[in-house]
């Protein structure tokens, strides 16, 4: 696809990725389906790029983040990193690859142990891949906490003596503390409040400038996605439906689906309002998606061919791919 | 690198940094929180008080003797005098006054409290002790490792090889050790080939029985159920009656009998924190399961453990109690808090501190440890800190 243009950047590439989840029921636990909380998705991140996911709550994106660093076994498919098969890699690649890729997770509460100080949290994964240790693993904390835009002096405190946006914060700096190559940021944003959310926002951009971090983003928000990503993705119910770099994907979206998400996003300009595109209906259970083009239901241009066949994805140009049978043009 | 360090000792010792070792720091929160303070004052004076007891009345001529019958002084209340005219020099308490007075058979309640003291402790706590490691080991396999499953070749040639161990222990020595080799060989034969040689030995014969029958939960659940279903006390019976009877005999049944309960705690514990994203992000940063389970989930599983494993030790000693009763426990004449309080309650009305006497030694045991405990767990509890 796209990627292999020229395949030396590309730090993460996901080839026809399928986590299913068995659905199992009745005395036996006999497995009655599967839901396809990921299905068939590709992707590959070059790097220090910025590569946004979105897509509404249960879409799946956070299950393709856990998927990509073998938190959730994949079903089908391949995760290369770099040059590392992540999937089926032993105890050793693995531990490597943990180094070089951490995660930032959306809840700041319950992602930071409540029984360990801020220094510990930093440094346990320095200390466990034997990077440093004893004052000078203490220097290191002390400076990424700066880094974060924390002051060292928290460095014994424990998470629960910090507000959201700090925790957040040090969250950010657990996952900085490795110097990974590539950072999965898991709806990072999503459980703060809007001003905190531009902290960490600029925070997170500096980082990524400074330390030329590679980022997976996963948001529900295109408002955020869009201050913030060079190459974004849709998704919707598992699948990826729309994905163009940034600035493309705003001016102009082929997906209906993209296009209802966009006129979601509030306008300050009141001259810039269009008007609002909603979707008819509800999200369809995953577990019992629709033929053909999963957003055919809600879609207000919808045809006979769409709930009968499955829309491939296809390049119109410019990297920006799209699966659907009519794509918008204006 | 000397003047490196040299602003590195610089640096931390800032009054900005405060930088205190994990036991300061713990010391410094426990210190403030009296009632642990004073909870554990009185464990100590206890702890003490068992040791010189061990001491002060054992060996040939204890200063305190607890066996020392004077049937012509029984049923004394405390601190009344000792009758100087009927007893032999020798037969005279210290300070010639019996402190808890005596019981039905003229013994002198303090030199019997002060020798069951040690008895009492040690089987309070080491059974607790057991029963706690046994149940945060099951409980942490169960809630950790619960969704792995169990072979039915591996629990079958398993079991076979436990019961030729346990034959050949027992004397049948020749169909023990044909049993156990080919149990032994199998396992060895399938680690060595499938590790070292990954050779699959799957295709042959002993796939038939390579079945995953039930999930490492499941066998551990179910045996906790089918330890609660005997009544523990006769369970402890009918173990004791196999077993020599001494006293670490009965704190190791003590013991493996009451793991249970911490099982339970410790598995829904571990259910509830094994999916919060701090150990998600702990297992995506690469940090082993081992440290996860102690560093991670434990110190937030084991505040109800700590709790109810100070009540585990009241039970304890009373089951001792109840155990040496029945003559089952430790031998009679050595004293011991429970059989004291057993064999007193006969004269509830005529010598009421024969019962209460032991009975408020135990509680107050039991309580310091208790505030002990609750106090552990405050300051184990960065949360809970500040209501200290």
């Amino acid at each position: 696809m796209n990627g292999k243009r020229n395949d030396k950047d590309i730090i993460l590439n996901v080839v026809n990725l399928k986590t299913y989840f068995p659905v199992k029921a009745g005395l036996w636990r006999k497995t009655l389906g599967y839901i396809k909380a990921v299905d068939d998705v590709s992707f590959s991140i070059r790097q220090g790029q910025v590569f946004g996911l979105v897509g509404e709550s249960g879409c799946g994106k956070s299950t393709v983040a856990r998927t990509v660093v073998r938190l959730e076994k994949a079903t089908f498919g391949k995760v290369y990193f770099n040059d590392l098969d992540v999937i089926n890699a032993d105890k050793k690649d693995i531990r490597e690859f943990r180094r070089n890729v951490s995660l930032v997770f959306q809840d700041p509460y319950s992602s930071l142990n409540p029984r360990m100080t801020v220094g510990n949290i930093i440094g346990e994964p320095v200390k466990t891949h034997k990077i440093a240790k004893g004052e000078e693993l203490y220097e290191k904390v002390a400076d990424i906490l700066e880094r974060v835009g924390l002051s060292p002096e928290y460095i014994n405190r424990y998470p629960h003596e910090f507000s959201g946006g700090q925790r957040q914060r040090i969250s950010i700096a657990r996952a900085l503390a490795l110097n990974p190559e590539l950072v999965i940021c898991d709806e990072p944003v999503s459980a703060l409040d809007v001003s905190i959310q531009a902290q960490i926002l600029n925070l997170l951009k500096d980082i990524q400038a400074e330390f030329d971090l590679t980022l997976l983003f996963i948001a529900h928000d295109l408002a955020v996605v869009q201050f913030f990503c060079d190459v974004i993705a849709v998704m919707y119910l598992g699948k990826i439906v729309e994905q163009a770099e940034s600035r493309v994907l705003y001016e102009r979206p082929f997906h209906p689906y993209t296009e209802a998400l966009m006129s979601a996003i509030p306008q300050i300009d009141p001259s810039l309002r269009k008007k609002r595109v909603v979707p008819k209906g509800e999200v369809p259970s995953i577990a019992n998606p629709p033929s053909g083009c999963p957003f055919h239901p809600r879609c207000r241009y919808a045809q006979e061919k769409c709930s009968e066949i499955v829309p491939e994805l296809e390049e119109k140009g410019d990297g920006h791919i799209v699966a659907c049978h009519f794509p918008l043009s204006k | 690198m000397m003047s490196n360090n040299q602003i590195d000792s610089n640096f931390f010792d800032e009054p900005s940094f405060p930088r205190r070792t994990r036991l300061q720091d713990f010391w410094a929160v426990f210190k403030k929180n009296r009632l642990a303070i004073a909870g554990l004052l009185m464990f100590g004076v206890f702890f003490l008080a068992a040791l010189t007891g061990l001491f002060l009345t054992s060996g040939h001529k204890p200063v305190f003797d607890p066996a020392l019958v004077r049937l012509q002084e029984k049923l004394r209340p405390p601190l009344s005098k000792a009758n100087y005219e009927t007893l032999r020099p020798d037969e005279i308490p210290v300070l010639g006054l019996y402190l808890l007075g005596t019981d039905d058979l003229g013994r002198d309640v303090f030199a019997r409290m002060f020798q069951g003291a040690w008895v009492s402790l040690t089987v309070g706590f080491v059974a607790v002790m057991i029963s706690v490691l046994v149940g945060i080991f099951m409980g942490g396999m169960a809630g950790y490792f619960g969704d792995r499953h169990v072979y039915l070749d591996h629990m079958l040639f398993l079991v076979l090889a436990l019961s030729g161990l346990i034959m050949t222990a027992v004397g049948q020595i020749r169909e023990g050790v044909i049993i156990f080799i080919p149990c032994l060989v199998y396992f060895v034969f399938k680690i060595i080939l499938e590790r070292s040689y990954k050779i699959k030995t799957r295709r042959w014969l002993a796939n038939l029985l390579h079945k995953k029958i039930f999930s490492v939960d499941t066998l551990i659940m179910r045996i906790v159920d089918i330890m609660l279903c005997f009544p523990s006390f006769f369970l402890i019976l009918t173990v004791v009656a196999l077993l020599p009877a001494s006293i670490y005999n009965i704190m190791i049944i003590i013991g493996l009998t009451s793991w249970m309960g911490t099982t339970r705690f410790v598995r829904a514990e571990f259910l509830s924190l094994k999916d919060q994203d701090f150990v998600t992000a702990a297992r995506a940063l690469g940090i082993s399961d081992l440290r996860i389970i102690f560093r991670h989930i434990m110190p937030n599983a084991i505040a109800p453990v700590l709790v109810s494993s100070t009540i585990g030790i009241a039970t304890a000693i009373l089951t001792e109690a109840g155990l040496s009763f029945l003559g089952f426990g430790v031998p009679p004449p050595h004293a011991t808090w429970g059989n004291i309080l057993s064999d007193g309650k006969g004269f509830l009305f005529d010598a009421p501190w024969l019962t209460f006497i032991p009975g408020i030694a135990i509680l107050i045991a039991v309580l310091s440890f208790n505030l002990f405990g609750e106090g552990l767990r405050d300051t184990l509890n960065p949360k809970l800190r500040d209501r200290v």
